[in-house]
């Protein structure tokens, strides 16, 4: 029973599934080498094969995905493969690991050879395809070059941003807020149509919510634990991707995991997740930073 | 809606002329739906003009557009995998698709890029992305450049 459930709690943590996808292919290839360290020997046969045709998987993929964080996940995840599997095992993984480190550095050859105009995106497609990003991409690629900065900055994508945050609710608050202050001010003026400045707003709620430390660790990964689920779920702009009956997206509540807990979540179903209070003591500690100044895990 | 038979010229900006299914484009672009639908293509003499257009590009694009039409019934699966496949082309391959397909008013196919260029550019380092799209003028002065690595070192 409790062997057949470990299987199905594996099987939700939809390691397989992400493998493919390049922005999740390192945090899936670092949860399958944390669980092959802390508890490959406690598993099951059926479940030990599972895990280790994923690792086979990971290894094959590595060639597709061609990111400096596939590559050091991948050294993660071979040293974890050396560390837990049996002999034979681990040397089927490694001859993987070999194979797909060649097909990597071929790879990655021609794209530096190719040398043509670079891809200049006008600015409308360029804020169209930015809406799709969560927060961290978004300051990221506002750092690529200058007209990517333009279009990351584009108050739309802010305002989106904070209403993902923080919630409809809390965006028309702020937007009374802001015309009633210029009601106030601006009462000779014909035209009191307010533009609020969602970019700062972002940052200032920030800022002034005391479980910033949380926060800040939410949207630092693209992994959380789902209390409506009840399971460890793939962040969707630091949402559940799940629909839940009966409730508004805007309440559901996810805490942040880190890869140890999602190995004793696979292990006994049992999260630690007792309370937020390390994350508390984080943020006491002298100013709180930017929040996308934070490093990625 | 003209007959499933009735074929349409396509004119690239090689001026090399491509023969299409009506049924084909009429489906898939909201511009030559409109032009078939206001009457203003002749099916004696006209050929539409796709000046922006290069011959390599409309070609895929005509691709894009038949195998979507014959096989919009397929299984969501195999057709990912063909689109994952057909999109397997350079940045400036897909840069060229991206316009084509905007101008055409492809809306499948722009989604499709649109999704694809995302991809691409999540979750990758600055450097990585600069790389990838091969941006090497990126606009900043070195102080700004400096200040940004500085403040973001783990993005870069």
């Amino acid at each position: 029973m409790n062997m057949r459930s470990q299987i199905e709690r594996y099987e939700k943590l939809g390691l397989r599934e992400s493998l493919p996808k390049i922005y999740r292919y390192p945090i899936a290839c670092r949860e399958i080498g944390f669980i092959l360290r802390e508890a490959y020997i406690q598993f099951p046969k059926n479940l030990q094969s599972i895990i280790f045709h994923d690792t086979l998987a990971a290894f094959r993929l590595l060639p597709q995905i061609q990111t400096q964080s596939a590559v050091s996940a991948v050294h993660f995840l071979l040293q974890s493969v050396e560390a837990a599997l049996p002999k034979q095992k681990r040397n089927m993984a490694v001859k993987e690991f070999k194979l797909a480190m060649v097909a990597h550095k071929r790879r990655s050859k021609p794209q530096h050879q190719e040398e043509k105009d670079s891809f200049q995106l006008p600015h409308d497609v360029l804020v169209h395809i930015f809406s799709f990003l969560d927060m961290q991409s978004l300051v990221s690629v506002g750092l690529v070059c200058w007209s990517w900065n333009l279009a990351a900055n584009d108050n739309h994508l802010w305002e989106l941003q904070y209403v993902v945050l923080y919630g409809n609710a809390a965006k028309q608050q702020l937007i009374n807020r802001v015309e009633d202050r210029n009601k106030r001010h601006l009462q000779d003026l014909t035209d009191t149509k307010s533009i609020t400045d969602w970019k700062e707003a972002v940052n200032r709620a920030y800022t002034v919510y005391s479980d910033a430390g949380a926060l800040a660790k939410k949207l630092t990964t693209n992994r959380g634990y789902c209390v409506n689920c009840r399971t460890v779920v793939w962040l969707n702009n630091s949402k559940c991707p799940n629909v839940h009956s009966g409730m508004i997206s805007e309440v559901q509540e996810i805490k942040p995991v880190t890869p140890f807990q999602v190995v004793e979540y696979v292990l006994d179903d049992s999260l630690s997740l007792t309370s937020s209070s390390d994350s508390d003591s984080d943020s006491e500690g002298g100013p709180v930073s930017r929040l996308w100044a934070l490093p990625k895990m | 809606m003209g007959s499933p038979l009735k074929k349409i010229m396509l004119c690239s900006s090689e001026k090399e002329i491509f023969s299409v299914e009506e049924q084909v484009m009429v489906q898939h672009s909201v511009i030559i739906n409109n032009m078939i639908e206001d009457g203003s293509y002749n099916y004696e003499e006209s050929k539409i003009p796709l000046d922006c257009v290069d011959s390599k590009t409309l070609k895929k694009v005509i691709d894009y557009c038949t195998y979507h039409t014959h096989h919009h019934n397929d299984n969501q699966e195999d057709l990912e995998a063909w689109d994952a496949q057909f999109l397997n082309v350079d940045s400036n391959g897909l840069y060229d698709l991206l316009m084509a397909a905007n101008y055409l008013e492809i809306r499948n196919l722009l989604d499709l890029i649109y999704r694809t260029i995302k991809n691409m550019i999540k979750g990758k380092k600055i450097d990585e992305i600069r790389r990838i799209l091969n941006i090497k003028d990126h606009g900043f002065t070195p102080e700004e450049e400096e200040q940004n690595r500085k403040e973001y070192p783990h993005f870069y």
